[in-house]
């Protein structure tokens, strides 16, 4: 099952066009995965407003000295290189 | 507003609007990147611990830079040992019945999914600095969660 997952992720961002192999015939699993995601879909849209941290309005920004170019937000933890994300200075700048 | 009252404002008017400057002119790029991550933490929610969500944002954030900027592949081991990362190990996995292993299945799709849509809408904004950014952050070979091939 793990595998079978792994497989599917990849597929997402392998961006195939056709569905591997192993999942041709999980009809019944493709159900109850579509079942799964409306329900989160549902609830994530009841919860989100209650979640601050990646509210950039009310978030504090800093620029690190050593990183021209870069913008980073205390309570997201995140930081951006020339207004895109970059992972590099976020684990850099977050560890 | 009487003079009295608007010069003991005065200060206070004058120390926020480098606040709202700063509002004004948040790239939009950036607007974008945090209602995603928003929605992608709230859907990972109980699901995926902090590390896991940063994995599956540093995959969709490459994978949509090979599918908007030329010159990028995505390494099919690198990918394979990353995102393997962001899954319990066998054992763990393994241990949960199949209605929390098809949960958690469906959580990383959305999650992957969500990443995956948000950072080509930031794309679109303004692709030639999009992929500026990327050549960038391709140069620091340091990167976490690495999948780019070289």
């Amino acid at each position: 099952m793990r595998r079978l997952s792994l497989i599917l992720a990849t597929a997402l961002v392998a961006a195939t066009a056709n569905p591997p192999p192993a999942m041709a015939d999980k009809k019944t699993d493709a159900v109850i995965a579509g079942a799964i995601l409306g329900a989160l879909i549902a609830n994530a849209a009841r919860k989100n407003g209650a979640n601050h941290r990646f509210d950039y309005s009310t978030d504090t920004a800093f620029y690190p000295a050593d990183l021209p170019g870069v913008t980073c937000y205390s309570r997201a933890r995140t930081c951006y290189q020339r207004g895109n994300y970059s992972a590099w200075a976020t684990r850099r700048v977050f560890g | 507003m009487t003079p009295i009252l608007f010069r003991a404002l005065a200060p206070l008017m004058v120390a926020a609007l480098p606040v709202v400057a700063f509002a004004e002119e948040m790239p939009l790029s950036i607007k974008i990147d945090g209602a995603v991550a928003l929605e992608a933490s709230v859907l990972a929610e109980g699901t995926l611990n902090e590390a896991q969500v940063q994995v599956l944002k540093d995959v969709a954030h490459q994978k949509a830079v090979v599918l908007t900027c030329e010159g990028y592949a995505i390494d099919d081991t690198r990918f394979g040992g990353v995102l393997a990362a962001a899954y319990p190990d066998d054992a763990a996995f393994n241990a949960m019945d199949e209605d929390a292993q098809l949960h958690m299945r469906s959580v990383i799709m959305l999650v992957l999914g969500t990443f995956l849509g948000g950072n080509l809408a930031i794309a679109s904004t303004d692709a030639a600095a999009w992929c500026t950014s990327a050549a960038e952050e391709k140069g620091q070979t340091d990167a976490p969660n690495r999948i780019w091939a070289d």
